[in-house]
């Protein structure tokens, strides 16, 4: 068996506040760091999965014959082969890892094969015979929450529903404005597609998956109620992840890969196609949001009603807690004494939707930041006064009586990006040296379909409001182990690396609190406990915390011996650059020294403060912390062609305290791509519960041409409620900045004399120019 | 999809007899840029190939006298550097260099982009029975169909290449070493045809064809250009794109105008209306706005691709307005 | 051809190929065939430049070129960039600049900038945008990706004739 495994990972210098380079990147630039995909064993099987290409089927008859049949198939699994559980989800087991009797969603998978190569592997798919009979799919929400339709799941129709009364709802203001927005369903579209290797343990009684995901130990607890193993049973090792952003919480490929694995005592290996991709893992809820806003006559939020409607597709995944997301950031960022939110989360034969980056903050900002510009425009304000008006500050209340307690500069957020200056670029593009016009970038780009003259430019204003870390009364905690001898630090923790860069900040916090040069980073593996999932902006918080308890730990095992050997209360002991040092004396010893023939070993379980359930009417303490950002969106439009050019972005984001500023940019920069991706090119579309685009060519992704330069502050006010002070920066970028950019559109086209609403997401052509 | 192993399917062109390895089923091809996702989808079954990258095919751009000659094999990206070329009939170097990314102009020929299938999505999924794929039906026109042709035919696919409309637009030719041994020359207009009952593709050109090169005789003083709309900055299969050559004479009247059109129909449109309005006429605002008025005469909106008509009327005025005066 | 055979020039070495299948792409068989794992597939039809490669000194999307078609050819992929701890000029401005997250299209990402600047010392921004837009990263808005390839092309202009580093 070969198993390319990554070295363990040396990193030399960097403390809290620099921007140290991430050890992985030179494995990362060299092609010699192996994501899952890469992962190869001598001997392994190639797995690939059938799937429906109905949206609602019953299955009659599943004929295997013939795929056993050919030359080359070692195994043909189904849903009679699952040993434990016959379903799985996060949060309610209702996702069948094979078909059970009926199909829910073009996609879902009814059977599995493993074969000598994978050409082999897709021929068996060809010869595997599904007999249906094809029943109506239910693809309209609002159908389900109505309940008329038969259930097309044992769990009913409605996902969830939640409703949010606070204050007085009826409350009334001298201004009132309404509206009815939707969000397109997006695709998280990170670039390494599912992978996974399994190897069964001899005598298939455990397996020891190595796969692409957030949450190792989430991972681990579905697959073994499914496989019908003790959790420890199955052991999981990190593959190198191409990208997240939500769409590896949930399960994919892992149980189908074990079962094979496990049934044929061989390594089976399972990747999957970008078009079985957009198939194989949940996406962002497409939303049908309407809100009325009442104001005061100077713009001083009254009240805020609102229905949110997200389609959850065939299956729960997270669809409850993205609902609650959703509706309890219903009012964005700023204070309002009344409110009243009804949100229902509706299950369809859509594909499934789950967590995206945002996590239903991105709707409902996409609503109540257009619905903040028309109050501004009724009220006779500019859209960033509105909003520095409302603004929400630390101690205000939300729609569900939390008070936000954490640093809260909603106001500074607004004025640091109001400070940030406009483009040079004058509108219409700066003329090239010989007086012609850079038509890239201008709106139509290469297609140089704009002169200067067609073009109309506008500003837009989005802000936002994101809640860090789990919700409602769910135990979230990381564990994090250091080991201290001979002045190298060794840290463990089963934290999904997914590119955000946290084994680089792990390591800078080491450093700063142990005084090491040297850290050296173990596999991350279920050898140790949860880190929870790499999502919801929480593992600098909630890792970073666990790896900040642990080294503190460790440290104080080191104070007690450099205390011990020269007879030192360790109180007086501190840590001076990679010193020991006596604050009352004159002992100075190096880490390295001091920590020489120790072995120093602490393992730390980090929690937040727990957090409430939302009662019958919405109440309750359910959030952990909260992060803000505004945006400012600079756009190009040439209206008669419809076309978009975004011109520059600025933005000042509520970090508390950036271990890492570099990492921080690059979260920014990312995170605003995937936010300008939504608001004007990404949309997968289902046309009778079909997906019509789930590939690079047809669902279009932001290039090096459509991303404009990016203006950040970093506002940093260190969170007195974070372990590092540091607030997590990864969703907060992708979500104003998509109302940002169509406020902008907006701006250019009443310019030109037209009043578009631009109340869905993405804004296409058609759009603007019919 | 079934896929054979190389050394059973697999030939070079010049390495064989063309009769021996060619039946309707063989795949011939260069850059091979399209046909491996098609293969890789399922949606092509691939029995025998061969391949004609390496084979004595002309890869040169050339003008002999007033007639430009362009190697089969030569590739979006020769077009695109090609300098001559370029300050002749700067609409070439525009087409090519707005169509996909480097990496593909540097291994796509230009014969290919002429005879790409359908970008359709119902064609390029396997699970799909669609009317070019021997079907009955076009599931696009009551389906998904912003990106598609404005016509009321069997199959409403858009010809993808950008390429073809300048070429159409400047009565390019193709020279075609036919399966049984002739040599023929036809104009591309011919080679890329609305796909037929018994003729489900964009083109003419039948197995075993080979297209040697393109010819097309220099449009001396016209002036030419290509726009195309795009959904983002860069590489898109064209919404709608305009190919305009037009020869105005020093009293600013236009001698003669041919302007084709992308993304509205299945193969390159020539509008046929707006040429002949521009035509005899001086180029003036309003002779500019009649040919674009003019541009969508005879085509059909979908259900969802009205909004093509209003990107082509732009274009149309788009091409023509720079050629107004100086 | 011989039978079941043929042969790949990558990175100055001769590989033999067995049993590949018709439509196999170049990016397949360096991957599965040959065991050069540099090259990255995320979407298998030209779109993202993963897995882009030098054929004959040509900058191409691997997985659109059959790899039979390959023969005789010089390839040269990430691998052949250069020695494995060693990184190129462009490989460690990636490395120093926050280019590199997921690190997935970075390989592709190396290869094309190297191309670029093999043909255009010191490019503008737009030609920097231009020339890498077949290049799709998802998780950093290419705006340190940017500043990479601004710094290596202010040193190497700097150190004129040196410190280039570069094997392609």
């Amino acid at each position: 068996m070969t198993v390319i495994e990554e070295p363990r990972t040396t990193i030399r210098s960097g403390t809290i506040g620099d921007s140290p380079v991430r050890p992985d990147g030179v494995a990362k630039v060299q092609g010699t760091y192996a994501f899952s995909s890469d992962l190869h064993a001598d001997g392994c099987l190639f797995g690939a999965t059938l799937r429906s290409p109905h949206p609602h089927a019953r299955i009659v008859a599943i004929d295997l014959s013939a795929a056993w049949k050919l030359n080359g198939v070692e195994a043909v699994i189904t849903a009679e082969d699952v040993p434990g559980q016959l379903t799985y989800g996060l949060i309610a087991q209702d996702q069948p890892v094979f078909a059970v009797d009926v199909v829910r969603y073009v996609g879902e998978p009814i059977a599995a094969v493993a074969a000598i190569d994978p050409e082999t592997a897709r021929r068996a798919l060809d010869a595997i015979e599904v007999t249906y009979e094809v029943l109506t799919p239910l693809l309209d929400p609002e159908a389900a929450i109505a309940g008329g339709h038969d259930p097309i799941h044992p769990d009913g129709n409605l996902i969830r529903h939640q409703h949010i009364v606070h204050g007085d709802p009826s409350a009334t203001g001298a201004v009132v404005v309404e509206g009815t927005y939707e969000i397109g369903m997006q695709d998280q579209a990170f670039l390494g597609l599912e992978a996974a290797i399994a190897y069964p343990d001899p005598g298939a009684d455990g397996v020891e998956l190595h796969v692409a995901t957030q949450w190792l130990h989430e991972d681990q607890k579905q697959i073994a109620a499914c496989l019908g193993f003790a959790d420890e049973k199955v052991r999981m090792v990190l593959g190198g992840v191409g990208g997240a952003f939500g769409a590896r919480e949930d399960i994919s490929l892992q149980v189908h890969t074990c079962l094979l694995a496990l049934r044929l005592a061989r390594p089976v290996r399972m990747a999957y196609s970008r078009a079985e991709s957009f198939l194989g893992h949940v996406h962002r809820h497409p939303a049908t949001i309407w809100m009325r806003h009442h104001a005061d006559a100077d713009g001083r939020l009254v009240n805020v009603e609102a229905r949110f409607v997200f389609d959850g597709g065939a299956y729960a995944s997270t669809s409850s807690a993205v609902l609650v997301n959703g509706i309890t950031m219903a009012q964005g960022p700023y204070a309002c004494p009344n409110g009243m939110v009804d949100g229902y989360a509706a299950r369809t034969n859509h594909l499934p939707c789950g967590a995206m980056r945002g996590f239903g903050a991105v709707q409902a900002c996409f609503a109540y930041e257009s619905q903040m510009d028309k109050l501004a425009a009724a009220c006779g304000v500019e859209p960033a006064e509105i909003r520095l008006r409302n603004a929400m500050k630390t101690g205000d209340t939300l729609f569900t009586g939390q008070p936000v307690l954490n640093v809260a500069p909603v106001e500074d957020c607004i004025r640091e990006t109001m400070a940030l200056p406009l483009p040079d670029e004058p509108v219409g593009g700066t003329p090239l040296s010989d007086g012609s016009q850079d038509a890239m970038k201008l709106p139509g780009g290469a297609g140089r379909t704009a002169d200067a003259g067609d073009i109309v430019r506008g500003i837009g204003w989005g802000v936002s409001i994101k809640n860090l870390m789990y919700s409602e009364n769910f135990d979230d905690y990381s564990t994090a182990r250091c080991r201290l001898a001979d002045g190298v630090a060794t840290l463990k923790f089963a934290t999904a690396e997914v590119g955000q860069g946290f084994i680089t900040i792990a390591a800078q916090i080491a450093r700063s609190i142990l005084g090491v040069d040297e850290v050296e980073l173990d596999q991350i593996d279920t050898h140790i406990g949860s880190a929870g999932s790499t999502s919801a902006s929480r593992q600098t918080w909630m890792s970073g915390g666990a790896v900040d308890a642990a080294c503190r730990a460790a440290r104080e095992r080191l104070f007690e011996a450099v205390g011990t050997a020269h007879g030192i209360e360790p109180i007086r002991l501190m840590i001076e650059g990679t010193d020991v040092i006596d604050t009352a004396g004159d002992l100075r010893i190096p880490v390295v020294e001091a920590s020489s023939g120790l072995t120093i070993d602490e393992t730390i379980e980090y929690h937040h403060p727990p957090t409430e359930d939302l009662d019958e009417n919405g109440q309750g303490n359910c959030h952990t912390a909260f992060a803000f950002v505004a945006h400012r969106a600079v756009v190009d439009v040439d209206p008669e062609l419809g076309l978009v050019k975004v011109v520059q972005i600025a933005t000042a984001q509520d970090v508390g305290n950036a271990l890492n500023p570099l990492s921080v940019v690059g979260q920014i920069e990312g995170g605003i791509a995937q936010g300008l991706g939504l608001a004007v090119m990404e949309e997968i579309i289902q046309i009778d519960g079909v997906i019509r685009n789930g590939n690079f060519t047809d669902y279009l992704l932001p290039t090096f041409l459509d991303m404009p330069p990016v203006l950040a502050t970093l506002i940093e006010q260190p969170d007195p409620h974070a372990p590092l002070g540091a607030k997590g920066v990864g969703e907060p970028p992708c979500i104003s900045s998509t109302p940002a950019v169509v406020a902008a559109i907006r701006d250019a086209l009443r310019q030109a004399g037209i009043d578009a609403p631009l109340d869905r997401v993405p804004v296409r052509p058609a759009d603007i120019c019919l | 999809m079934t896929l054979s192993p190389v050394t059973s399917g697999y030939t070079r062109w010049d390495q064989s007899d063309r009769r021996l390895v060619s039946s309707d089923e063989t795949e011939w091809f260069a850059g091979g840029t399209d046909l491996i996702p098609l293969a890789r989808s399922g949606v092509l079954d691939l029995d025998s190939v061969v391949d004609i990258k390496s084979s004595h095919l002309e890869r040169t751009v050339q003008r002999i006298d007033d007639r430009w000659r362009i190697g089969a094999l030569a590739t979006l990206s020769d077009l695109a550097e090609h300098e001559e070329l370029t300050a002749t009939v700067p609409a070439i170097a525009q087409a090519v260099s707005q169509s996909a990314t480097l990496q593909i102009r540097h291994r796509a020929t230009v014969a290919g982009n002429l005879l790409q299938r359908p970008r359709c999505s119902y064609f390029r999924d396997p699970s799909i029975s669609c009317w070019m794929k021997g079907g009955s039906d076009c599931p696009a026109r009551d389906g998904r169909n912003e990106h598609h042709a404005l016509i009321d035919e069997p199959c409403v696919a858009t010809q993808p290449s950008d390429l073809a409309s300048v070429l159409v637009a400047l009565d390019a030719d193709v020279n075609i070493d036919g399966h049984d041994g002739s040599e023929r020359t036809v104009p591309v207009a011919e080679l890329l045809q609305r796909p037929v009952a018994d003729r489900r593709s964009l083109h003419t050109l039948e197995s075993g064809d080979v297209i040697t090169s393109l010819e097309f005789t220099d449009p001396g003083t016209s002036r030419s250009t290509y726009l195309k709309a795009m959904n983002r900055a860069v590489w898109q299969f064209a919404l709608v794109g305009v190919a305009a050559i037009v020869d105005i004479d020093d009293r600013h009247t236009v001698v003669s105008a041919s302007l084709v059109a992308s993304g509205v129909d299945s193969v390159p449109r020539r509008l046929t209306t707006s040429s002949e309005t521009l035509t005899g006429r001086e180029l003036t605002a309003s002779s500019i706005a009649s040919a674009a008025d003019a541009a969508a005469d005879g085509l059909t909106e979908l259900s969802e691709n009205g909004y093509k008509t209003a990107l082509l009327r732009g274009l149309v005025q788009r091409s023509l307005e720079p050629m107004r005066g100086g | 051809m011989s039978n079941e055979l043929f042969t790949l020039r990558v990175n100055g070495s001769d590989h033999d190929v067995a049993d590949s299948w018709l439509g196999e792409s170049l990016l397949d068989v360096l991957r599965d065939r040959i065991g050069l794992m540099g090259s990255k597939g995320a979407c298998t039809q030209g779109e993202c430049g993963s897995c882009s490669v030098l054929v004959d000194g040509v900058l191409v999307c691997s997985c659109l070129v059959m790899g039979a078609s390959a023969v005789d050819q010089e390839i040269v992929t990430i691998e052949g960039v250069a020695p494995v701890g060693t990184p190129s000029d462009v490989q460690q401005a990636f490395v120093d600049a926050g280019a590199v997250q997921c690190g997935f299209c970075t390989p592709g990402l190396v290869m094309a900038v190297h191309d670029l600047l093999e043909r255009t010392g010191s490019p503008t921004d737009t030609e920097i945008r231009e020339e890498l837009a077949g290049n799709v990263c998802r998780c950093t808005g290419y705006g340190r990706i940017i500043d990479a390839v601004q710094q290596v092309a202010v040193r190497r202009s700097s150190d004129h004739d040196g410190g280039r580093g570069d094997a392609s």
